[in-house]
């Protein structure tokens, strides 16, 4: 998002108030951006669990007693139903974990717009608050 | 980096249009260039990477016990396959890489297409100014 | 850069310029060199573990695994002849105590021979930072 303002139309007092919502406004969309980047990275998780589910159901049957799920820094070993059940479970952990960023994010989307509106409402085209 | 020779002010507004148009292009020109630069590291990292893989999975006897971690399980897989894999990986890595490489070559030669307009508006307008 | 250029010719702009290159590509090999001389450390380190504890006497004795830098579980060594190898690009591999040995050699002497391959070229440029100096201090 870029913030400007153009000194060369009409002379518009800043207050500080105004300031404080620029500043407000620029850390907001900061934190978008964050919680953006997280999403993309549970995207990524989820793509993987999928993508072991479906490994797991071609291992050939000797293959499926113990295989090996990272714990920390360990593997421990689990049969097959249990692994799916922990992969489950890390699926369930990380859509919960999209729903809450989802909710900031809309939380934080209206509060920009709000303020988008104020400022615009004052300086028109002297500031420009576009991605 | 490329600036304003003349005085600007005895020169054509047209003119300036023309030579902010030419300057912005090249701006965005030089960041495609470098944004493909960033990836070509990237790339090139990415193959080393694999190559080391695919030497070490042929220094394994067949019946060697040869694992991908995807996501957190370990899968098994069969070593045939994992070398299959990897090359697939290698090929699709170097084409991307050539890709890249030709991008960056037909880049650049808009930039100098576009320096070379800049040159020759502002001799125009260094020749009108007198 | 295959072209040869007479320092003295050049004006102290332009051998700034020319110093503070060298400086930014001296910082990138020296930090380059760092890094292999870190993973070499690490592939040494591992060979020597491997070496020390993966011995026939230790089966089934009691160790202390990290599940986390700072959390341990108590476990038994079973079969201390293999071990899982990380060979890159998510790929594991299970091998013996001597091939994993060979394996960390591998990687080891490897490492040893890029650091060898850089070392000449970051003293080149040392050298040729240094004349850059010197040059310009006759500029002064």
């Amino acid at each position: 998002v870029l913030i400007t303002m153009s000194s060369d139309k009409e002379e518009v007092q800043v207050t500080l108030e105004d300031q404080k919502k620029i500043n407000l406004f620029a850390k907001k969309n900061g934190n978008l951006n964050e919680i953006e980047t997280e999403l993309e990275e549970i995207k990524k998780a989820l793509q993987n669990i999928e993508d072991a589910g479906d490994d797991l159901l071609l291992l050939e049957d000797e293959d499926s007693e113990a295989i090996p799920y990272q714990l920390g820094e360990v593997f421990i070993q689990h049969n097959l139903e249990e692994t799916q059940g922990l992969l489950e479970k890390e699926k369930d952990k990380y859509e919960q974990r999209m729903k809450q960023l989802k909710e900031e994010a809309g939380e934080i989307e209206s509060m920009m717009k709000e303020l988008k509106v104020q400022l615009y409402a004052k300086f028109g085209d002297n500031i420009n608050l576009e991605a | 980096k490329l600036g304003p020779y003349i005085n600007m002010g005895a020169v054509d507004a047209q003119v300036r249009l023309e030579l902010q148009k030419e300057f912005d292009e090249i701006q965005k020109v030089q960041k495609e260039i470098q944004k493909s630069a960033e990836l070509q590291k990237k790339l090139d990292s990415q193959l080393n990477q694999n190559t080391v893989v695919k030497d070490e999975l042929e220094f394994l006897e067949p019946e060697s016990n040869v694992y991908k971690l995807t996501g957190p399980v370990l899968v098994k897989q069969d070593l045939g396959e994992a070398k299959g894999t990897v090359s697939k990986r290698i090929e699709y890595i170097s084409a991307e890489i050539k890709r890249q490489e030709t991008l960056v070559a037909d880049l650049e030669k808009q930039l100098n297409k576009h320096k070379e307009s800049v040159s020759k508006i502002q001799a125009k307008a260094t020749a009108v100014a007198h | 850069q295959g072209q040869e250029i007479n320092l003295t010719t050049l004006q102290l702009p332009q051998l700034k310029m020319l110093h503070d290159q060298f400086d930014s590509e001296i910082e990138y090999l020296t930090s380059s060199m760092q890094s292999l001389k870190g993973a070499q450390t690490q592939f040494e380190s591992s060979k020597r573990c491997l070496l020390k504890s993966m011995t026939p006497e230790n089966e089934g004795k009691s160790v202390l695994v990290p599940l986390t830098s700072s959390l341990y579980v108590p476990a038994n060594l079973v079969d201390t002849n293999k071990v899982l190898i990380d060979i890159g690009t998510n790929y594991y591999v299970e091998k013996n105590i001597s091939e994993a040995e060979e394996f960390f050699k591998r990687k080891s002497d490897y490492v040893k021979q890029q650091m060898e391959k850089f070392q000449p070229i970051l003293q080149h440029k040392f050298k040729t930072r240094q004349l850059i100096v010197e040059v310009m201090q006759t500029k002064l």
